[in-house]
């Protein structure tokens, strides 16, 4: 009994850390967000610039963004292409996480200037919830700036999609056929550009949420004019 | 040989599997240093990952069960404060990024969490017990991440 009683109070106080050492990290992230504490990394030394925008991640980057950042960095040497990857300023409606908001194209800006100096044209490569902050200025015909926009594992679609998208850039979309909870979105997406006659393409592989390296070799690869 | 040990053994083989395949698949591509602070954090915790495979040895099994007598309040209170570490150690390096811009810091941390608790514990219950509870927590550290990442992974990404 006494021996049970040792085994629970000690998982307990195991429950307990777990708890306690999150929630202080997410209160510790969430005020670092919120305070605007973000920063700009530079990928690769190619001739093509780029940006890419992550997906909802933490204070750092995610185990998934790693991964993510490590598909760039190979695109990045296999296409010639030189990376600005910035983070997002504001938190997600859960505030110990980083999400895009309507300061999606001045981020780009920033860290385009951060890595590149004043470069002639960048292109926007963006993951998950970049893909659909990227995707909805799209929709909106604002991304006219950049060369070209890729997404992965995201589309936009709702409110405020123009009339006409003819002259409004091109767009490239990787998605998974396993993905679940964003693939309709994707698809309406593709089906509402292309009846407003945007320049876009759909490009989807096996398997579900992620940023995968074939698929987005062959939309990068088709956008940087490398196919 | 005592079954809480080939459990956490067989554990850490698992995570040890697990760990190593991303490498081993960068290394055959080429690419596992296409993005540094990834390939560092990567073979860190591929290398903890190892740590509990040492539960499956005898000797190591004769190593951790051997420790001197303590007033059972003094061992309560050294399981109760490894208790604590191990969850601290385990969110380290399960989210690194969580609490860190630059992910890599988190190994420090461990590190530092791992060495005060191991000269906490041995003020309180000997070098044997303190060990013992260091040696718990860099697994616990190490077997983590590589789970952590393939549940998320079989739930998403495939």
């Amino acid at each position: 009994m006494r021996r049970l009683g040792s085994a629970l109070a000690v998982v307990a106080v195991f429950a307990a850390g777990v708890l306690l050492h999150a929630w202080l990290a997410s209160q510790v992230a969430a005020h670092r967000i919120t305070g605007g504490e973000a920063g700009i990394e530079c990928i690769g030394r190619g001739s093509t610039h780029v940006v890419y925008l992550h997906g909802i991640d933490s204070l750092g980057p995610s185990w998934q963004e790693l991964e993510n950042r490590q598909t760039i960095a190979r695109l990045a040497e296999e296409l010639d292409l030189a990376v600005a990857v910035p983070r997002a300023s504001r938190p997600c409606p859960s505030p110990s996480s980083r999400c895009w908001a309507d300061d999606t194209l001045s981020a780009i800006r920033t860290a385009a200037r951060h890595c590149f100096g004043t470069p002639a044209t960048v292109g926007a490569v963006a993951f998950s919830n970049g893909a659909f902050a990227l995707g909805a200025a799209y929709q909106r015909c604002q991304a006219t700036e950049l060369a070209w926009v890729a997404l992965g594992g995201g589309g936009a679609v709702g409110d405020g999609i123009a009339a006409d998208l003819t002259g409004c850039g091109r767009i490239a979309i990787a998605m998974g056929t396993n993905d679940r909870h964003h693939r309709h979105f994707a698809t309406d997406f593709v089906a509402a550009l292309r009846a407003r006659h945007a320049r876009v393409e759909l490009v989807e592989f096996d398997g579900g949420h992620r940023f995968d390296y074939a698929a987005m070799h062959a939309v990068l690869a088709s956008l940087v004019g490398k196919r | 040989m005592r079954r809480g040990w080939l459990v956490f053994g067989a554990l850490g083989v698992v995570a040890t599997v697990l760990a190593w395949i991303p490498i081993v698949r960068a290394i055959a591509g080429g690419y596992l240093f296409a993005y540094p602070p990834l390939a560092h954090l990567q073979l860190a915790i591929g290398v903890l990952s190892l740590v509990p495979c040492l539960a499956l040895s005898r000797a190591m099994q004769a190593h951790l069960a051997h420790a001197h007598a303590a007033p059972g309040g003094r061992i309560l209170a050294s399981r109760m404060l490894a208790s604590w570490c191990a969850s601290l150690a385990m969110l380290l390096t399960g989210a690194p990024g969580m609490l860190f811009v630059e992910p890599r810091i988190a190994l420090l941390a461990l590190a530092t969490v791992v060495a005060l608790q191991h000269v906490v514990q041995w003020k309180l219950v000997g070098m044997a017990r303190a060990t013992r509870a260091s040696w718990l927590l860099v697994s616990l550290a190490g077997i983590t991440p590589p789970i952590a990442n393939t549940i998320f992974a079989l739930a998403f990404a495939y």
